[in-house]
């Protein structure tokens, strides 16, 4: 209680107090309320205050009732309805501590209690209970009497009987605000919550509060409240679990014919040592596991065949922490909340958020951060209660707890469990795996249902009867009255003692026999099955909704953490920078700067793809992990993984997207690259967006985010090496290379096509080269047949001629072989010329070879070379004109060196020519591979639909009909790679294979 | 950058596929039907064959070897310097007349030992044959067969003529008579060229007339020899189809020949029938400021 509203109550105190002498009861009475409230220096230090103003009052002829108007309103701005009723419990105690009330005293009663919104029935109600001693003299439905049950009561009052009580325990109950006092009329000592209780001075009962009488009947909070709320208890809620078995994959048995029967209301314990099989038992009981043997019904539905019936019915709090650390408590919440209902505005969300906030008592700490459990900004049992919170919001009729109470304190516990018992009071069923708990948390419990190692039912019934029970079958007497669970556990597992007094390892008592002990001696008290299904408490948005509840999360989640967003977003320009300025190389003769003589660029393109593939697989590795738990919960509420794995690849694109984009320019800017940026931040945003898919394939592959990280070198190194730059495609090892093509391991690298994607959009697509392009590529396809070609399709005619005549069968198969190449190369020549310009070409075979034929093909080779020359001629002349148009349009010489200068980039020309490959022709499979001038060869000859697999720095892709460029091509393979990881994600295919493998 | 995406989007993607896809679906039938007709064009092509005239003119070494064969000091200034190259390689003729002229420098350098310039050179070239369509003869094997040569004179020099003469025959095949003929025009007018900067740069004054007619003779009678090599590639450039640059070099080779005609035919005969006739630096003062105009044409950029 605040000093402020301390001083407010007695100055309340004070005014009703003066209405006549303040007599030295009515000072005890003061005192005693302030040492409830405040230590005893302080308690003298405002008794001091009360007695000022006592004298100011008397002294002034102001109106109290004005008085008593203003303190009220102080009052009820800083105070809930609960500790307002205590004020008004606080004066009627002072009131009345003279054993008398006057009229004027009744007014002001009225006046203060109305003006603290409560009306004049309840002041009356407080007023009776505190005065009256007797059990006769008030007749409500909100009274509860607990005596020895010999004095007869009014037929309205509720009743505890407590054998052996002398005197009774009078109990008021305010229905508006689930309050409860308690006073004891006698002459014995009780203890409530072990502090006495005096005689006939009146206590607020709390949550979970007991009585203990002298003779060890204890008045139970619970037990109070349940006779309260018998008639109005929730309508319809059966829970049976009928002969349930369940064997683990591995043949283990988890659970033997376990039997569960529960109506609403019920707060339930599972208990076992450890490995009896109590979460097992959980995880059928709510339907994450199916039984082997046996059905679990909840209003005659199988909630494992039915699931869809029942959907919302359950809730499970699992172990495991489910909060988003970055987000505040409320946000937790508010979020589950909106993934829940779909039809709540957000100010119903807002409302019902806040509410259950309040109901946990974390209506304070909302705005907190809930941070990991080891930077934390709330306590562990605040963790607790929002994980709580996060069922308690859709208020489900049936909830598992597991182990609310590991880890935290006996008090946070008692809070807990104080928690759930009110649940259940409310009509909620709520089965609890708990652990060791301490005696007053063991009491709470409705229902145990004890465990043994094997899965076997060994007891289920009252938790405190337990004790008794186990006793009587081990024939041990004991005069302890306490309730500690830990007995129960001592005789279950208590062990053989051998004959020099040492305990064995061995059990007086085998799990099978405890479970025959109770078959024999238990029958299960079957509920009464009702048959309407319980209402749903969800009702989940649609998968879009999702998606965007999910996207405003995690952005959310993103946003708060500073730290994240700094590095993420600084991490690109820094690397840009740092790349861009150790690559800026300006050759040795020039001081300028000049983007054609940069040797570096194609390392550029190199390290950019590496860079873009490491910050997607970073920013994204870790993703999934972290969600695990949450994961977990969601797909238990049967929310869509399609819209989690959606929002997830939302933000990391656009996280990727800035990325590129500021990685693009800032490089560009440096190194002056020019009318690249679209194409770079194309390639380069789409490789990010693989590796994006790559990293939460993995995350959501693996356990640990250790795993992933150790993980990630073996992603990119490949990536590295088979990118097409490290090591040249044709120099690999001969078993996976093919000399036609890239090979096939090098295919499957997003890298590879990246890089190729890069580097023939800067060469061909400059604004320099463009212009010149076509016509260099007839030049250099004519330099290619006219220097390469034929004269390689000539000494092979020139070998077959003279082995024709060749009686060894090598020859003769070398001559067949060399002639079929000779066949095959020229048929695709007349493909383009027309087959009529040299007929003679299928009698090129070592039957019909002759002197004759060698002549006729040598001078159809002639004519190929002048055809080429001819073409090669023209080309020329055409780019000579491009050129000098080229100058007259912008400065002259000047101006086109500038440009070229400017576009063009010596180191790429030279690779994507490949000139300074010592191979410039190979024979390969009856055809000859031309390996000079990749960038000027299109795909030619595809041998089916979907062959689009060619030489690295193909200018053109084929595929399915089409010639592709190679740039729009490579783009769109590197987004099949991450739509083909997509759906590899959304099965899970990576952990499937993984979780083949042994996990230890 | 919207220009861009745009551009992106239209040109490539929608082009890409939707031509491609028609061109495929027609089955290509034009681009086939136009080689077809090239090819019957080419097969009516009546083809000049000039690699023997090629053959037989003198190679690019041989000026530079005799200049240093007969005892002329080695001058640095004299070889064309690589900073044209930017501007070189963007004109077809002007690179090929200065890969004529870089081929005699080469050969300079190479009787003088200078290989490390003459490496750079040679990457010129080879950067001057791309430029013109026959960077194959530059093949990154030539280079290292050059590079390994270094040291050894002949060899090189028979690389470097092996090349040069390839290139010019690779040119004439390929219908590029023009550019064949300009590297053989840039090569005989550096060897000229070289030859007369040899002797106006000789310091003859304070020697007396015999010395002096022993160094100047040798030289003089190089520059003499070059008639007939002027003569041959004058009658070769007639033959072919006349262009531009083709017009021009003729038109500067014929001023040369016109001064062979007087004043150098006059030397000549003097020195074959009169036994006292002592050649000094001014005889050949004509010919030296044409030549040296018409070589720096080549080799000046804007």
């Amino acid at each position: 209680m605040s000093e402020e509203i301390l001083r407010a109550i007695i100055h309340l105190l004070a005014i009703v107090a003066k209405e006549d002498e303040v007599t030295l009861d009515e000072k005890a009475s003061i005192l005693s309320f302030l040492k409830e409230s405040v230590t005893e220096e302080d308690a003298n230090k405002y008794l001091g205050h009360f007695d000022k103003y006592v004298e100011k009052i008397a002294a002034t002829d102001e109106n109290d009732l004005e008085l008593v108007d203003g303190i009220c309103k102080q009052i009820n701005l800083a105070q809930t309805n609960q500790q307002k009723i205590v004020v008004i419990l606080k004066l009627m105690e002072l009131i009345a501590a003279d054993g008398k009330v006057t009229k004027r005293e009744n007014e002001l009663l009225y006046r203060i209690s109305e003006n603290l919104n409560f009306s004049q029935r309840i002041a009356d109600l407080i007023k009776a209970f505190v005065i009256f001693q007797e059990r006769s003299k008030i007749i409500s439905s909100n009274i509860l009497v607990a005596d020895n049950g010999t004095y007869e009561l009014p037929e309205k009052c509720k009743h505890i009987k407590v054998p052996d009580l002398e005197g009774f325990v009078f109990i008021l109950r305010i229905a508006e605000l689930e309050v409860y006092f308690a006073k004891y009329v006698g002459t014995e000592v009780n203890f409530l919550n072990n502090s006495p209780m005096r005689s006939n001075h009146v206590y607020v009962l709390p949550v979970g509060a007991v009585i203990k009488t002298h003779e060890s009947h204890p008045i139970f909070y619970s037990d109070v409240v349940s006779k309260f709320r018998l008639e109005q208890e929730e309508a319809g809620l059966s829970f049976i679990a009928d002969d349930i078995s369940f064997k683990f994959a591995n043949g283990n048995i988890g659970l033997r014919s376990v039997n569960v029967s529960e109506e609403g209301g019920r707060l339930i314990a599972l208990m076992g040592g450890s490995g009896a099989g109590k979460s097992t038992l959980l995880n059928v009981l709510n339907g994450n596991e199916s039984p082997s043997e046996g059905v679990v019904r909840i209003n005659e539905v199988d909630i494992h065949k039915d699931k869809k019936q029942i959907e919302g019915v359950i809730g499970y709090i699992p172990q495991d922490d489910l909060l988003v650390e970055e987000l505040t408590v409320y946000e937790n919440l508010f979020f589950a909340g909106k993934l829940c209902f779909k039809d709540k505005s957000d100010n119903e969300l807002k409302e019902l958020t806040e509410k259950t906030l309040e109901a946990l008592g974390l209506f304070e700490a909302r705005h907190l951060k809930v941070g990991s459990p080891l930077d934390k900004s709330i306590s562990g049992g605040q963790r607790k209660r929002v994980n709580i919170g996060l069922e308690l919001l859709r208020e489900p009729s049936i909830l598992f707890v597991d182990e609310p109470t590991s880890g935290l304190s006996s008090r946070d516990s008692e809070n807990i469990m104080e928690l759930l018992k009110e649940l259940s009071l409310k009509g909620k069923m709520i089965f609890v795996v708990i652990h060791q708990p301490s005696e007053d948390i063991f009491k709470m419990f409705d229902k145990l249902i004890l465990l043994d190692v094997g899965g076997y039912q060994i007891y289920y019934g009252n938790p405190v009867q337990s004790i008794q029970y186990f006793r009587e079958i081990v024939h041990m007497v004991d005069g302890k009255s306490s309730a500690n669970p830990e007995q129960v556990f001592n005789i279950i597992e208590s062990k053989v003692v051998n004959e020099f007094g040492v305990l064995t390892n061995k059990r007086k008592t085998s799990p099978a026999q405890w479970n025959q002990e109770f078959l024999k001696r238990s029958e299960l008290a079957k509920v009464k099955e009702v048959n309407d299904v319980p209402p749903r408490s969800l009702n989940i948005p649609g998968r879009l909704k999702q998606l965007f509840i999910f996207t405003k999360r995690d952005s959310l989640a993103k946003l708060s953490n500073k730290q994240y967003l700094l590095v993420n977003f600084l991490e690109a320009p820094v690397l840009a920078i740092i790349l861009a300025f150790i690559i800026r190389y300006i050759q040795e003769d020039s001081s300028d700067y000049t983007f054609r003589e940069n040797l570096n660029i194609p390392v550029f393109f190199f390290m950019s793809v590496i860079v873009s593939l490491f910050m997607g697989l970073t920013v994204s590795a870790e993703e999934i992990i972290r969600d695990r738990k949450i994961l977990k919960r969601e797909s238990f509420l049967n929310l869509s993984r399609m819209s989690y794995l959606g929002s997830k690849i939302v933000i990391l694109f656009g996280i990727s997207a800035i990325q590129t984009i500021t990685f693009v320019v800032i490089s560009s800017l440096i190194l002056e690259i020019k009318g690249m940026t679209m194409t770079l931040w194309m390639v380069l945003f789409s490789v990010s967006c693989f590796a994006n898919m790559l990293g939460l394939n993995v995350s959501s592959a693996f356990k640990s985010a250790v795993t992933v990280y150790v993980l990630i070198p073996l992603l990119i190194i490949p990536q590295l090496i088979l990118s097409g730059v490290v090591v040249n495609f044709d120099k690999l090892n001969p078993s996976i290379t093919s000399e036609d093509k890239v090979p096939f391991i090098g295919e499957v690298m997003a890298s590879r096509w990246a890089y190729e994607a890069m580097s023939v959009a800067q060469f061909k697509e400059n604004a320099y080269f463009e212009n010149l392009y076509g016509s260099e590529k007839v030049i250099a396809q004519a330099e290619f047949k006219n220097v390469y070609l034929v004269p390689r399709l000539m000494s092979e005619l020139e070998f077959a001629k003279i082995q024709l005549k060749s009686e060894s069968p090598e020859d003769r198969k070398l001559v067949d072989y060399k002639l079929e190449t000779v066949r095959n190369e020229l048929k695709k020549e007349l493909s383009k010329i027309g087959a009529d310009k040299f007929p003679e070409v299928d009698q090129l075979n070592r039957k019909q070879f002759s002197d004759e034929l060698f002549e006729k093909t040598k001078a159809f080779l002639d004519k190929l070379k002048s055809y080429y020359n001819l073409k090669s001629g023209r080309a020329h002349k055409e780019k000579n004109e491009m050129l000098d148009m080229l100058r007259s349009s912008g400065g002259g010489d000047k101006g086109l060196l500038e440009l070229r200068n400017s576009y063009e980039n010596e180191a790429v020309s030279i690779l994507v020519r490949n000139t300074a490959t010592e191979h410039r022709i190979l024979e390969h499979k009856k055809e000859f591979i031309q390996k000079i001038y990749p960038i000027y060869l299109d795909p030619q000859f595809p041998s089916h639909a979907f062959d689009f697999r060619g030489q690295f720095y193909t200018p053109k892709k084929y595929f399915a009909g089409m010639m592709v460029d190679t740039k729009v091509f490579n783009i769109l393979v590197i987004w099949s790679m991450s739509v083909f990881l997509l759906i590899s994600l959304y099965f899970d295919w990576l952990r499937k294979v993984i979780s083949g493998f042994p996990s230890k | 950058m919207k220009f861009q995406l745009k551009r992106l989007l239209n040109s490539q993607t929608f082009l890409t596929l939707s031509l491609t896809f028609l061109l495929a679906s027609c089955g290509g039938s034009k681009s086939e039907e136009s080689d077809g007709k090239a090819f019957t064009e080419a097969e009516e092509q009546i083809l000049q064959d000039i690699s023997e005239t090629i053959a037989d003119l003198p190679a690019p070494s041989l000026v530079p070897q005799t200049i240093q064969e007969i005892g002329a000091e080695y001058n640095p200034s004299l070889i064309s310097p690589l900073h044209g190259m930017d501007e070189y390689v963007l004109n077809e003729d002007k690179a090929a007349m200065n890969l004529g002229i870089f081929s005699s420098d080469i050969g300079y350098l190479v009787a003088y030992d200078q290989v490390q310039e003459s490496i750079e050179h040679m990457g010129a070239c080879q950067e001057l044959s791309e430029a013109l369509g026959v960077s194959s003869v530059f093949s990154l094997e030539t280079m290292e067969r050059y590079e390994k040569a270094v040291g050894d004179h002949q060899k090189l020099m028979e690389l470097l003529n092996e090349t040069i003469i390839a290139a010019e025959q690779n040119l004439g095949s390929s219908d590029r008579l023009g550019m064949a003929a300009l590297v053989l025009g840039g090569s005989f007018i550096e060897g000229l060229y070289l030859s007369v900067a040899v002797i106006s740069d000789y310091h003859t004054d304070d020697m007396d007339a015999k010395t002096r007619n022993e160094i100047l003779e040798p030289l003089v009678q190089l520059v003499l020899d070059q008639k007939k090599p002027l003569d041959d590639i004058i009658k070769l450039l007639r033959d072919i189809p006349r262009d531009r640059p083709i017009a021009r070099l003729i038109a500067e080779l014929e001023i040369l020949d016109l001064l062979y005609e007087g004043d150098l035919n006059k030397i000549a005969e003097g020195m074959k029938n009169n036994p006292d006739f002592h050649v000094t630096k001014d005889m050949m003062f004509d010919l030296t400021l044409e030549i040296t105009r018409i070589r720096n044409e080549i080799v000046e950029i804007d």
